[in-house]
């Protein structure tokens, strides 16, 4: 494997460990807050990976969010690496999905190619929907940080209205008035025990082949050096502009494709709106597009290291949800990792401290 | 008025000032003359408490100061003028002058006082600006004016003036000259830092001369001629011999016709300029930093549009081509500076050496880089061009200057290109790597290239060049040949003409 | 002619532009001094919280002012939340963007957290509310919507922001900060401590934004998971769209307020309503693509400053 800078598993984890370190911090000043407020960290904690661990529905629901995770922090790395903020993931992925349960709603198609054109209706519109941010930036000078935050709310709106409006209404089952169910043809292929679809699988290829393809080709070789040297590759015939609106296409297919397999994806067909909590697609932060770049920014914006990153983050998600504790409790905490996270020198003056001068 | 005794500075690897005196008295316009890195903008740094020096004194008025920052010495009088200025672009003329020290009362800025104030000041020093435009919409002219105008309300009686009239068109420079007067009359005293043999002979009283750090001469204006002051501006420090072929110039590889090109603060930063470079032959373009080099390359290598003229490389018409298309012509760039335009500082060097090159099919197939030859690739470019490094997967970063050159200057070689465009090509190296690369270049022309050598070293351009075209302002205003003196090569540079 | 739902939409229009109005003004000022503050919605959500907290608890002890002791208390937890921001971002030059991330998702569960803990109800009622000035009666369906007293605010704000910006000492270090910090350090200004500062001030607005929100309109901190009750983001909108001018900010919060309105007012049919979710956002887009060589913001928005 090729050891350009950044991309190959020693580079992952060379760049990991400040990160790892200033995961640690950002989990003890946690702790410390749970403990201030009365509640018992350690037995929080223990709950929370014994039920994500040692459950059928806590293991399946870590592989499930592992696959959306991975998906989403590449929807942020990727385009980073061309020196691009897609802070979309979220809108991007909430598109992929309606466009998805569009497609198999209103699409009939036969089984095997079904939930495949779904899914790539669903990488289209969210590559056409970053692209928006990528051009703006690039051709009028607006901040793509700005513009992938407000397109995330268009997004939850459009895709909120087209639930409600169009799925729902056009088709309601006598029983069931709020939800849609996929058949299993029209879902994505499931693993037998821990019921859930083959995305996670899926996505430890694509960060594996966005790995090569930053490293190996000459296209992920134009974005590296957009992002890293602009300026001197601009002099040598790399046009910045071009290549930062292909990295943004890319990473809105990636977050899409994360959106099509929660919808495809749950047990034995999809529960809608379940997905999208009673009917409004929040376009906001506590959602998956913002742990997706949680977990880019503990992988130190490494494609390899974001499959350790994501099941780290998909063990504290599903242990959250099949506990029963409060999501809001893994929302403080993550909130205080993403600071650590984002504090290189923080981690790098602990290591300092602690003697391990190699690693800065 | 001040004194500066002794005064010593050195960054590492060069010694940027060595032993200069230097004085300026009340009243009087004392011009320093020098090259590029002669130290004249150095030794006013130092005054101006910019940089700290590592030996020497300053007398103010007779007494010792110490200069630990600028605001030491606003507090003791002094206002410097930089080139690049630093203006606050959406701020107007009035909140830029009295920006940190504005006339208040109980924290709301008392607009009556501070325009009174401002406008007796203009008035004081002649320097007409309209108070109420936004600094970004000023002329340059007139952004140098707010720029002294700064200066002159926080007190300063002494003035600075770094290069001022390298942004300003002729009458510009006029009207500067005027207020300079006015303001010498008045009791100030300025310091007109140049390279322009004309000007500093109209404006000054006294003039000290720098080169490589040293002062070479200190005289009063009425004495100087152009002669003298070429002379004394430019002298050899090193004088290095080459194995040149006979000079036999083939084709016309490069054309250039009457090109004129616009910076970001000048409209004509390249006023018309004129050259060709042939087959086996190293074309030296010498002149201060400043005069248009930078336009001139960029329009060669298609970064910036050239206003009106021609560029031609071997025949094609150029100036609507892209930068990629020019360089398939056969093209080779070393850029002027290394760090931010020549290499990508967090790649590896073989991933450097293929920048650019990356779609061709030599290193590439179907869109996946051909990883083997492209190491093999850095490898023999390592190896040629003597690069020491632990391997080709270092990153740029870690090299140090001269091998970072090294590298550059062997990606663009080992394109076989016709034509190399080396600008300040052994800016900041060591002398070993200096006399390296400038031998590739003497190679390159003796096989059969040509090389047009952009550079503010003198010794260089008199070493290397076989033909030597000196911009100034942005035009070529005389052209010399191998075993030029450097008494004409000086006269030039400073913008005088032959008669 | 009913004309119930036009003054529907004015009203809760209104109402609903007060808070963005207000937090625009600080995210304002904050991002003239350089300060980019992503975690606009957090610092509100906070603000919300503390009011709320301090109005329920000192419910009883100060009557009608309980309050008003809450709007205080949200500026001051504002001011908080933003200068622990500010401090990240200067000092320890975390970045700004995620350094924002972080502040809104740490303050929802956060605050969550605080009032499962210390209030174990769905939210958190308050003792008194703030009383109108008017109150709109004579409705067809018998809603009788009140005007806040901070709806005078709303419009006096951007006024005292445009004074302290253009007229005061330090209004002009947070501009010459924010556009060419080299600049102003040559001058003698201390970028860091201009910036920070500007940070806390704007925060103290957004703090109050917040608790306007839960003392005078919702009545109770409710928690919000959509990001739809607290309108942080459509505030961000605003200082955007209206091109960092206090006028035009004024203008657009006014407008994106409207949009908000539209919610209720088109009670049917239900599904389109999500759509005027999406206006304030829409504009923001458009206006950066169609006047973005116009629309000027801080030259130094979002870039770290690093002394020489």
């Amino acid at each position: 494997m090729s050891k350009a800078a950044g991309t190959g598993i020693n580079a992952a984890l060379r760049a990991a460990f400040p990160s790892i370190i200033a995961l640690l911090l950002g989990l003890a000043v946690a702790s410390l807050l749970m403990w201030i407020l009365g509640l018992n960290p350690l037995s929080v904690f223990s709950a929370l990976f014994s039920g994500a661990l040692t459950t059928q529905f806590g293991q399946s629901s870590v592989l499930t969010y592992m696959g959306s995770y991975i998906l989403l922090a590449l929807a942020f790395l990727v385009p980073g690496k061309a020196g691009i903020w897609n802070v979309g993931g979220q809108g991007q992925a909430i598109l992929g999905g309606i466009t998805a349960a569009l497609v198999i709603v209103f699409v009939p198609l036969p089984p095997l190619i079904w939930p495949l054109v779904a899914v790539l209706a669903a990488c289209i519109v969210g590559a056409l929907w970053s692209s928006v941010s990528g051009l703006l930036e690039a051709y009028r000078n607006a901040s793509a940080i700005v513009t992938t935050i407000m397109m995330n709310f268009v997004a939850a709106s459009v895709a909120s209205f087209l639930l409600l409006w169009v799925i729902v209404t056009k088709v309601k089952s006598a029983a069931q008035t709020n939800y849609v169910v996929f058949g299993p043809s029209a879902s994505l292929p499931t693993i037998p025990y821990f019921n859930t679809s083959i995305m996670f699988i899926v996505a430890i290829f694509i960060a594996v082949g966005m790995a090569l393809f930053l490293s190996r080709t000459t296209t992920g070789y134009a974005m590296r050096a957009t992002g890293l040297g602009s300026r001197p590759a601009e002099s040598k015939g790399i046009n910045p502009k071009t290549t930062k609106v292909i990295a943004m296409m890319i990473g809105g297919a990636l977050a899409g494709l994360a959106g099509a397999g929660d919808v495809m994806s749950v047990g034995h067909g999809c529960y809608l709106v379940a997905c999208y909590q009673d009917g409004f697609a929040g376009g906001w932060f506590g959602g998956e597009g913002f742990a997706g770049i949680a977990v880019a920014l503990v992988a130190a914006n490494n494609p390899i290291g974001s499959i350790f990153s994501a099941i780290f983050f998909a063990i504290l998600a599903s242990g959250t949800a099949s506990v029963g504790q409060d999501v809001y409790v893994v929302w403080a905490m993550q909130g205080i990792i993403i600071l650590f996270m984002a504090a290189p020198q923080l981690s790098r003056g602990i290591l300092r401290l602690g003697g391990k001068k190699k690693w800065t | 008025m001040l004194r500066m005794t002794g005064i010593r500075k050195s960054f590492p690897g060069v010694l940027a000032v060595d032993g200069v005196d230097f004085s300026a008295e009340r009243g009087e316009v004392m011009g320093i003359l020098g090259e590029n890195g002669a130290g004249k903008s150095t030794l006013m740094n130092i005054l101006y408490g910019l940089y700290g020096m590592d030996g020497g004194s300053i007398e103010i008025e007779g007494k010792r100061v110490n200069m630990r920052n600028s605001g030491d010495a606003i507090a003791h009088g002094l206002g410097m003028v930089h080139q690049a200025f630093t203006l606050v672009p959406n701020l107007t003329v009035m909140e830029n002058i009295i920006l940190g020290s504005e006339p208040t009362r109980s924290g709301v800025i008392d607009r009556a006082e501070s325009r009174r104030q401002v406008e007796a000041l203009i008035k004081q020093v002649g320097l007409e600006v309209d108070l109420d435009e936004l600094a970004e919409d000023l002329p340059t002219g007139f952004k140098q004016r707010v720029e002294i105008l700064k200066a002159l309300f926080r007190g300063a009686k002494v003035l600075i003036l770094d290069e001022p009239t390298a942004v300003l068109t002729p009458l510009e420079t006029e009207e500067l000259f005027r207020s300079i007067r006015r303001l010498t009359k008045g009791g100030s005293t300025v310091i007109f830092i140049t390279h322009k043999l004309k000007e500093v002979i109209e404006i000054t009283n006294r003039i000290t001369i720098m080169r490589h750090g040293k002062v070479v001469a200190t005289l009063a204006t009425s004495d100087a001629t152009f002669d003298v002051l070429a002379n004394a501006m430019v002298g050899r420090q090193i004088e290095r011999k080459f194995a040149f072929k006979p000079y036999d110039p083939g084709e016309i590889l490069l054309d250039i016709t009457d090109v004129k090109a616009a910076s970001r603060h000048k409209l004509a930063a390249l006023n018309g300029c004129s050259l060709s470079v042939r087959t086996g032959e190293i074309v030296g373009v010498a002149g201060v930093e400043g005069n248009g080099q930078t336009e001139l390359v960029e329009s060669i290598m298609g970064l910036t549009k050239p206003t009106s003229g021609t560029i031609r490389l071997r025949g094609r018409l150029t100036n609507e081509l892209t930068t990629s298309e020019i360089l398939k012509l056969s093209v080779g760039h070393v850029p002027e500076d290394r760090a931010l335009n020549g290499l990508i500082l967090d790649f590896s060097i073989a991933e450097n050496v293929v920048l650019g090159a990356t779609k061709s099919a030599e290193f590439s197939h179907r869109g996946l880089m051909a990883q083997k030859r492209v190491r093999d690739f850095a490898r023999r470019i390592v190896e040629a061009f003597n690069v020491s490094t632990s391997g080709i997967e270092v990153k740029a970063r870690n090299l140090s200057g001269g091998n970072q050159q090294k590298v550059i200057v062997g990606r663009e070689l080992a394109g076989q290109p016709h034509l190399l465009i080396a600008h300040q090509p052994t800016r900041g190296l060591d002398v070993a790597s200096t006399e390296y690369i400038q031998s590739l270049l003497v190679e390159a022309r003796n096989s059969g290239r040509g090389v047009l050598l952009v550079s503010a070293d003198f010794d260089e351009i008199l070493d290397l060049s076989d033909r030597i075209m000196v911009l100034y302002e942005g035009r070529i205003i005389g052209e010399l040949k191998r075993g030029a003196g450097i008494g004409e090569l000086g006269k030039l540079l400073g913008g005088i003409a032959a008669a | 002619m009913d004309l119930t739902p036009v003054v529907l939409l004015v009203v809760f229009g209104l109402q609903w532009a007060i808070p963005i109005a207000i937090a625009a003004d600080g995210e304002l000022v904050t991002e003239k001094s350089g300060i980019l503050n992503i975690g606009i919605y957090g610092v509100m959500v906070f603000g919300g919280f503390a009011a709320a907290v301090v109005d329920y608890t000192m419910g009883h002890s100060l009557g009608w002012a309980s309050p008003y002791a809450g709007l205080a208390a949200g500026m001051a937890a504002g001011v908080g939340v933003n200068l622990l921001f500010a401090f990240l971002s200067t000092k320890i030059h975390v970045d700004q963007v995620i350094a924002g991330i972080g502040i809104n998702i740490f303050a929802v569960g956060m605050t969550y957290v605080l009032l499962q803990k210390f209030f174990v109800i769905d939210g958190t009622p308050i003792a008194n509310s703030i009383a109108p000035i008017f109150t709109v009666s004579g409705l067809a369906n018998g809603i009788a919507p009140k005007i806040s007293p901070l709806m005078v605010a709303m419009f006096v704000l951007p006024v005292l922001v445009y004074l302290f910006l253009g007229r005061t000492k330090f209004g002009l270090h947070i501009r010459a900060v924010g556009e060419n910090p080299k600049a102003a350090e040559a001058a003698g200004i201390d970028v860091v401590r201009t910036r920070i500062t500007a940070t806390a001030i704007g925060g103290a607005l957004l703090g109050l934004g917040g608790a306007y929100l839960t003392v005078d309109y919702f009545n109770s901190f409710i928690p919000d998971p959509t990001g739809t009750l607290f309108p942080g983001f459509i505030a961000l909108a605003a200082v955007i769209a209206g091109g960092w001018s206090p006028a035009y900010v004024l203008g657009m919060s006014i407008l994106f307020g409207g949009s908000v309105g539209l919610r209720f007012v088109l009670v049917e049919p239900g599904a389109l309503v999500y759509l005027t979710y999406m206006l304030p956002y829409l504009v923001t887009v458009a206006v950066l693509g169609v006047a973005s060589k116009r629309l000027r913001p801080p030259a130094a928005l979002a870039v770290p400053y690093k002394k020489e």
